[in-house]
């Protein structure tokens, strides 16, 4: 867990409004130049929206998961298969940076239902390693 | 897409947590937390930002090894 959340939209005006009718107020903006935002009534946090598509494209954006809050207004996460083959290949990436090993093997171990098809797929894809969650080869 | 009622998903999450909890599978936060050794600037410069809010207003701030 960290302070910021990292915001994938596809309509950057209308995601700007969405925040500003929410009552968040603009963050100096990332170096990348996206926005970024944080509500007053919860200074600790930080909203950044990241460049790029849903994870560069390679993703199923089908498989995301909405999450019901109050009346209609819901969350919607990455599929539970596309995060674990991020962390998976973030560590890859980071050369013993052992926290990102560790996050994917608490999202698999949690998990319930996976898809293993499409998680070994995108581990591939994301350049990690299977065989760090007991997956030699292609289920 | 699933849809699901964010209460019982974490219900259902934390129960299996519990579940596994004997087996020592799943880690403690601490093990899971992001070192932050890869953050890029930008990303270390929004939550230095975060940090110095929550500071400012007496909050807690979330540790996040920027």
């Amino acid at each position: 867990m960290s302070a910021d959340f990292d915001v994938v939209a596809g309509n950057d005006a209308a995601f700007d409004r969405a925040m500003a009718t929410s009552g968040f107020v603009d963050d100096e903006k990332a170096l990348h130049g996206q926005g970024g935002w944080y509500h007053p009534a919860h200074p600790q946090f930080a909203v950044e929206q990241v460049s790029g598509g849903y994870f560069d494209g390679r993703a199923d954006k089908t498989r995301c998961l909405k999450l019901t809050v109050l009346g209609n207004a819901a969350i919607v996460l990455p599929a539970i298969e596309d995060m674990i083959a991020d962390r998976l290949g973030q560590h890859e990436v980071a050369g013993g940076d052992m926290s990102m090993l560790e996050q994917a093997r608490a999202l698999y171990a949690l998990a319930e239902g996976l898809d293993l098809d499409y998680l070994y797929r995108r581990i591939v894809e994301e350049t990690g390693n299977p065989a760090h969650l007991g997956l030699s080869k292609r289920p | 897409m699933k849809t699901l009622e964010l209460t019982g998903y974490l219900a259902g999450v934390n129960a299996r947590k519990t579940k596994l909890a004997p087996d020592g599978v799943v880690l403690v936060v601490e093990s899971c937390r992001n070192s932050g050794a890869r953050r890029t600037t930008g990303k270390r410069a929004v939550l230095k930002r975060a940090d110095a809010r929550a500071k400012a207003a007496s909050v807690q701030p979330i540790l996040s090894n920027y």
